[in-house]
């Protein structure tokens, strides 16, 4: 197969991750629950993960690294300890429904920062004329749908400049492009682990720069006499038992990340894009939506004037291609940039896929858009 | 004999005896003897009985020292020490 959907999740990891969850698996119990060796054993394996996001992140506290199932939770935590009711929160044009749906579902008023697509100076602008007027701001890192990199360094500084609480998601850049939380002026960043950490799914980080509140209430093995959740990190934030084997897995996902460099295997993956980019570009009918000014990551989105993503993406999976298509949960990125109608095929890289393979998915994929447009003559 | 540095958390536990371990004093992590926790369960660090005040010290400077800190004895009683 060659897998270009490392976007949703990077299906390919570092061997050592395997291996580092089978051994939690058989010689781990749970941290915090009693000293004995399988326990502590737990307990060091899960600290080690918080210490190695802390050297990923440029951050000093690993008490304030927070375990979750996937980024869409540490999200909610993040979202629901900064936005109340009634607030009015100001997001990207390319934001996920993991940012919008929480928005939605706390009841706060969305007001968009419309910007062209590529454009960084244009998103600047957006969210500078709306940054004084609202509660919050959320916007993601990378559009998960067109690998748009927004100005998050930018947009944090904003925030700060006017007092306004910035939280990060680093869905599609965490493990792709340098996060420093030194320099970025952010309350929280959240993540998932199966993505750029190349971790399994069920893992999440939440960084947090502000105090979070707890979205689950239960046991954390500390303060057990007091019925209210544990005030500080990151006890508050992480009732009942922990994900080790996951987090065992993560460990070892963000040490490939860390020996690798994020700014590597950003640049490996964009350099795929620009194959896939290149190569697709002079398709007839072919809508291809590549930047030519460095502000795409390693996602490339694509659609046909007449054959529906649907059908491609289909048409590919029999290949052995894995590819995405529809709106990818991120409808605000698709009315930004006019593809809510249609859609579009989604093709995204890690640092596990070749260049040969780009090339040859490309070709499969030119194949089937000329069998496709025979057989429609 | 050793000495018992309370901690808040697991984590803030963990956190201490690596700064310990990295300044060159071995440091443990146990869960908190019946009767030293005021609200239920909780872990501290150990450290030598001569290594102490050092590693109070350590931990002052790194704003990590949250707890009471305990001599435990060779019979398992504990008392409370200021260093």
């Amino acid at each position: 197969m060659i897998y270009l959907d490392s976007a949703a999740t990077s299906l390919l990891k570092p061997k050592s991750v395997g291996i580092a969850m089978h051994n939690a698996l058989q010689t781990m119990a749970s941290p915090g629950r009693g000293s004995h060796i399988a326990a502590m054993r737990a307990a060091d394996r899960v600290y080690e993960c918080r210490e190695l996001a802390c050297s990923l992140f440029n951050y000093e506290k690993p008490e304030r690294i927070v375990f979750t199932l996937n980024a869409s939770h540490a999200l909610n935590i993040a979202i629901r300890s900064t936005v109340k009711s009634g607030d009015t929160v100001c997001v990207s044009g390319y934001e996920h429904n993991s940012v919008t749906r929480t928005l939605k579902g706390i009841g706060a008023k969305i007001v968009v920062a419309k910007s062209e697509l590529f454009d960084t100076q244009d998103t600047i602008d957006a969210f500078k004329k709306l940054i004084p007027h609202v509660d919050a701001v959320v916007c993601n890192h990378v559009s998960n749908v067109f690998g748009f990199i927004l100005p998050v360094y930018e947009i944090a500084e904003l925030c700060q400049r006017n007092n306004v609480p910035f939280i990060l998601d680093a869905s599609q850049s965490a493990g792709i492009i340098d996060i420093d939380m030194q320099k970025l002026k952010a309350s929280f960043v959240a993540m998932p682990g199966h993505k750029g950490l190349l971790g399994p799914q069920g893992t999440g980080l939440l960084v947090c720069n502000a105090e979070p509140k707890p979205l689950l209430f239960g046991g954390t093995g500390s303060d057990s006499l007091i019925q209210g959740m544990p005030e500080y990190l990151p006890d508050i934030c992480e009732a009942g038992t922990h994900n080790v084997v996951g987090i065992a897995g993560l460990a070892e996902g963000i040490k490939y990340v860390i020996k690798t460099k994020p700014s590597h295997i950003g640049r490996y993956e964009q350099a795929l894009c620009s194959v896939m980019a290149e190569s697709l570009k002079s398709v007839e009918g072919l809508e291809v939506f590549a930047s030519n000014n460095g502000t795409q990551a390693g996602v490339l989105s694509v659609r046909h004037e007449s054959i529906n993503v649907e059908t491609l993406c289909e048409k590919l999976g029999a290949r052995q291609i894995a590819a995405r298509c529809g709106l990818h949960c991120s409808p605000f990125a698709h009315q930004t940039v006019g593809t809510i109608d249609t859609g579009t095929l989604r093709f995204s890289f890690s640092p596990f896929v070749t260049k040969k393979q780009v090339i040859g998915a490309c070709n499969a994929f030119k194949n089937i858009l000329i069998s496709e447009k025979l057989m429609n003559m | 004999m050793r000495y018992l540095i309370m901690c808040r958390s697991l984590t803030y536990a963990q956190r201490a005896a690596r700064v310990l371990e990295r300044a060159g004093i071995g440091a443990g992590v146990i869960k908190a003897p019946a009767g030293l926790t005021g609200n239920g369960c909780s872990y501290c660090v150990t450290v030598s009985i001569g290594k102490g005040q050092g590693a109070v010290n350590i931990l002052r400077t790194e704003n990590l020292l949250q707890g009471k800190v305990y001599l435990q004895n060779i019979d398992n009683t504990t008392e409370e020490v200021r260093l």
